[in-house]
């Protein structure tokens, strides 16, 4: 998983290392809905 | 989530604290993230106003994002262990608990089950904030073991690579080669891997970061916090420099966090 994650990571660009499950992207694309909701 | 019980009644707030008081009527208590938050910093009361940290500390600028960014700080509770970061953590308007050197993460464990059996309705976060040596070296099996354990509580480590609370000693964190105070012929062995650690122990959400983006560091915090209530244990890696051990001028701070960043704060 880890390696995965090292091959899509653009070389050279180390600003920011992310690492989520499938379960916490799905968590966090409902996080994100209700708050574009909350603001529209 | 009402946040009214934060609120005191209006004939009984001048009994109260005057800190609490001012923390619901110019500070976060109470109010939605979008009214605070790390973007209106400077406009209102923080949960951290002082601290005793060295001038020019990254630490100190990381723990007031990390306060300004909790999502429900009413009901956070954050723990820590001996090192440069409680100095600061301590100082701000949320329970810190104090951990014997190390076991942050076996107390967090302990208290975030005891949170869901004593307010069922009502959700508590649990952060455990520590620094390298207290997280990676000397708390290494009970943070390992928390994370195996699938305990649902944030754990961020402030990582300066070096004990700078102690005279400059060299950590597992520190980098190969670094020559510190009390290890002046230079590390051996490279930095540990604590994001694959953190990956590999079942961590749901990983991050490692210097914190030169406010924004970005405070959406980090925050997924880690929401992920932590939902899924399981979440993991933030940040770097922050100790000026003082690595000699690095106050007003250099910011270029060092850049430019490690770019270099070594890497795999």
């Amino acid at each position: 998983m880890y390696l995965e994650m090292l091959k899509r990571k653009k070389k050279g660009r180390f600003a920011f290392e992310e690492f989520m499950t499938d379960e916490a992207k799905e968590l966090f694309k409902v996080v994100e809905a209700k708050k574009k909701k909350e603001v529209s | 989530m009402s946040l009214n019980y934060m609120i005191p009644a209006s004939k009984f707030k001048r009994y109260l604290p005057k800190d609490y008081v001012e923390l619901v009527d110019y500070g976060p208590f109470g109010k939605k993230y979008s009214e605070v938050g790390v973007k209106n910093m400077g406009t209102y009361k923080e949960l951290v106003e002082e601290h005793p940290m060295c001038s020019g500390c990254w630490m100190s600028y990381y723990i007031k994002i990390i306060f300004a960014s909790l999502p429900n700080p009413e009901d956070t509770v954050t723990i820590g262990t001996a090192g440069c970061g409680r100095l600061a953590i301590s100082q701000a308007a949320v329970p810190f608990i104090y951990g014997n050197y190390g076991d942050q993460n076996a107390m967090a464990s302990g208290i975030t089950r005891a949170f869901r059996l004593r307010f069922p309705d009502r959700q508590k976060d649990v952060i455990t904030i520590a620094g390298d040596g207290g997280m990676m070296d000397i708390g290494f099996s009970m943070t390992m073991h928390a994370w195996f354990r699938r305990e649902k509580f944030t754990t961020i480590m402030l990582d300066n690579e070096v004990y700078g609370n102690t005279g400059g000693q060299e950590s597992g964190m520190s980098v190969e080669g670094a020559v510190l105070k009390m290890s002046p012929k230079g590390k051996n062995f490279g930095k540990m891997p604590a994001m694959q650690l953190a990956i590999t122990a079942g961590c749901v959400y990983v991050v490692k970061m210097s914190p030169t983006n406010i924004n970005k560091a405070s959406k980090a915090i925050r997924r880690a916090i929401f992920a932590a209530r939902n899924l399981g244990p979440t993991f933030i890696h940040v770097y922050t420099s100790c000026n003082i051990e690595y000699s690095i001028p106050t007003p250099d701070v910011f270029r060092d966090a850049k430019e490690k960043e770019k270099r070594s704060f890497c795999i």
